[in-house]
C-alpha cells in the first residue's frame, strides 16, 4: 500500500531526523541520565529494603492477628489485615511515583526538546469538551491523562496525550465497577484546509454500522471501494465531507492504518483540526526504566520511534502541504 | 382465516409500496440537494471570474478573446440553474472550465502576473473554490447513482413508474481536456 517514493522520501527524513538526534544523546541527553543513575539507585535500594520489610511485617501481622484472636478474649477482625495490605502496596509505590517524578518528567522534558518547541507535560490531557465533541472516543466517565506533549512539527501545530478513558458501570448485585474503554493516545492537529462542520471516520462495523445513530451526522458513501471496506464516514455536511476526504486523502488515511497495523484508528474532523485516537492498549512514551539502568539506550531509542509515528501522521496525511489535496 | 391472509397480504405489498416510494423520494430530494450544493459552488467560481480578469487584462493584452470568451460563457452560465436543466449547466461548466485551463496555461507567459501578490491570492481562492466543486460534483454523482439504482431495479422500477419519479438526470463528468484539474498550487512552487 505505502509507494516506493513516499518510503523513500519518509527514510530520508528519518535518517535525517536520527542522525541529529544520536548527536543530541550523546551531548545532551546521555550525560544528564547518568546524573540521574545515582537517583535510580537510590530508589531501587529503598525499594527493595521495603519490600523485604513488607515480607516482614505481613506475616508477623498475620500472626500476631491469629495469636491474639486464639488465645485472648480480644478479636481483631481480619479486615485489619488488608489495611497493613494495602499500607504496605502504598508505601511500596513510593519509590517509583518518586523516581518518576525526579527522574522520567526531568528526562521526557529533556527529550523533547531535541524537537524546537515542544514541550512535554505529565497528566495535563487534550480539552475533554473537544474529545467527547469530536465523536471518536468511546462513551467514558473518567479521563487519565499520563504523557502528553505539544508542539509544532513541520509547520503543524501538534498536541499529543496518552488517554486512558474508563466507564463506570453497575454488577447485577449493584456494585460500581470500573472498565477501561480506550487506551491509547490521542493526537491533535492543527488543519490548513477551513471547514465549518464535523467529519468523522470511524472504523467499519459492518453489520452492526446500522445501529449507530449520530445525531446531526448523516452516513457519507464515498467511492473509494478499499477505503469503505475499512471505514466508515459520518458528517453534518455531505459536500465538506468529500472537500477534505479526496480521493488522495482517502489512500493517505489508508497508508496510515497500514503504518499502525493492528491497531484501531479513528478521525474526527472538528474545529479546523483533526484528532485522531489510536487505541494501542500499550503504555508508551517510557524513557526510564526502574529496575534497569538508564544507560541503555534501548527505552530511549523506543520513545524516538514512537514519536516519529505520530510525525508520521502528519506525513501521511501531507497536512505541512497546502496542496489543496 | 383467507381473509386475514388476504388483509396481511395486502399491508404488506402496501406497507412495501409505501416504503420503496420515500425511499426513492428521499433519494430524489437528495439529488435536488446535491445539485443546488453544485449551483453555490460554480456560483463562488464564476464570482471570482471578474476580479480575475481585470486584474490579468493588464498584463495579458495578447489574449484577449480568450478573455472576452470567458467572460461570455460566465454571463451565460449565470443565468443558468443546476437544478433546472443539469445538462446545459454541466456542458456550459465544463467549457468554462476548458477556457481556465487554457487561462492559468496562458498565465505562465507572463512572470510579472504570475509573481503578482493578489494574483496569487486570486489562485489559491480558486484552487480552493475549485476543490468545493469537485467534492459538490462527487455528491451529486453519488445521489444520482443512488437514485438511479433505487429506481431502474425491480421493484423499484415499477413503484418510481407509478408515482412518476424519473431518474433521467445526467452524471456531472469533467469532459476529457478539463478532467485534468486547474492545479493553482503549480504556481507556488
Amino acid at each position: 500500500m505505502i509507494d516506493t517514493d513516499f518510503e523513500d522520501v519518509e527514510y530520508d527524513r528519518y535518517a535525517g531526523l536520527k542522525n541529529r538526534f544520536e548527536e543530541y544523546y550523546r551531548t545532551t541527553l546521555q550525560p544528564f541520565l547518568k546524573t540521574k543513575e545515582d537517583i535510580r539507585l537510590k530508589y531501587v535500594n529503598r525499594f527493595w529494603f521495603l519490600l523485604l520489610l513488607s515480607f516482614f511485617i505481613l506475616p508477623m501481622t498475620i500472626l500476631v492477628i491469629y495469636f491474639i484472636n486464639q488465645y485472648s478474649k480480644l478479636n481483631i477482625d481480619w479486615g485489619f489485615f488488608y489495611i497493613i495490605v494495602a499500607i504496605a502496596v502504598f508505601v511500596l509505590r513510593g519509590p517509583f511515583a518518586k523516581y518518576r517524578k525526579e527522574v522520567k518528567n526531568d528526562v521526557m522534558d529533556l527529550f523533547v526538546r531535541f524537537f524546537d518547541g515542544f514541550s512535554y507535560h505529565q497528566g495535563a490531557g487534550l480539552s475533554q469538551t473537544l474529545m467527547q465533541q469530536s465523536r471518536i472516543f468511546p462513551d467514558y466517565t473518567q479521563a487519565t491523562a499520563d504523557d502528553c506533549f505539544s508542539g509544532v512539527y513541520e509547520d503543524v501545530g501538534l498536541r499529543v496525550c496518552e488517554e486512558i478513558l474508563q466507564k463506570e458501570y453497575f454488577t447485577a448485585k449493584g456494585k460500581k465497577r470500573r472498565k477501561t474503554v480506550f487506551r491509547g493516545i490521542a493526537v491533535e492537529l492543527d488543519m490548513k484546509k477551513p471547514f465549518k462542520g464535523q467529519t468523522v471516520v470511524l472504523k467499519d462495523s459492518g453489520f452492526f454500522n446500522r445501529l449507530k445513530s449520530f445525531g446531526d451526522l448523516e452516513r457519507v458513501k464515498l467511492e473509494d471501494v478499499i477505503f469503505e471496506k475499512h471505514f466508515e464516514v459520518y458528517s453534518s455536511d455531505q459536500i465538506e465531507a468529500r472537500y477534505l476526504l479526496t480521493t488522495a486523502f482517502m489512500e493517505r488515511i489508508l497508508k496510515l492504518k497500514e503504518l499502525y497495523k493492528g491497531k484501531t484508528i479513528e478521525i474526527s474532523f472538528y474545529a479546523n483540526k483533526i484528532l485522531l485516537a489510536i487505541d494501542t492498549r500499550e503504555d508508551m512514551f517510557e524513557p526510564c526504566s526502574f529496575f534497569k539502568t538508564n544507560l541503555n539506550k534501548e527505552k530511549i531509542d523506543t520513545v524516538f520511534e514512537q514519536f516519529w509515528t505520530i510525525f508520521s501522521i502528519i506525513h501521511v496525511l501531507k497536512l505541512n502541504q497546502h496542496t489543496g489535496m | 382465516m383467507e381473509k386475514w391472509i388476504a388483509i396481511i397480504a395486502a399491508v404488506v405489498v402496501l406497507g412495501g409500496f409505501y416504503l420503496l416510494y420515500v425511499s426513492l423520494v428521499k433519494k430524489k430530494n437528495k439529488v435536488k440537494e446535491a445539485a443546488s450544493g453544485i449551483d453555490v459552488q460554480l456560483k463562488k467560481r464564476y464570482d471570482l471570474i471578474p476580479n480575475l480578469l481585470q486584474m490579468a487584462s493588464k498584463f495579458m493584452e495578447h489574449e484577449k478573446d480568450l478573455m472576452t470568451e470567458i467572460v461570455r460563457l460566465r454571463t451565460e452560465a449565470m443565468k443558468k440553474d443546476f437544478g433546472g436543466n443539469p445538462q446545459e449547466a454541466i456542458t456550459l461548466a465544463n467549457e468554462i472550465d476548458a477556457r481556465l485551463r487554457d487561462f492559468w496555461l496562458s498565465v505562465e507567459n507572463y512572470p510579472d502576473l504570475k509573481s503578482n501578490q493578489t494574483m496569487l491570492q486570486a489562485m489559491q481562492s480558486f484552487n480552493e473554490v475549485e476543490e468545493h466543486i469537485a467534492a459538490a460534483r462527487r455528491f451529486y454523482n453519488a445521489s444520482v447513482n443512488d437514485l438511479k439504482n433505487a429506481a431502474e431495479i425491480f421493484p423499484g422500477n415499477v413503484v418510481a413508474a407509478l408515482v412518476g419519479i424519473k431518474a433521467d438526470m445526467p452524471f456531472f463528468e469533467a469532459e476529457t481536456p478539463a478532467k485534468q484539474r486547474v492545479d493553482a498550487g503549480a504556481f507556488f512552487k
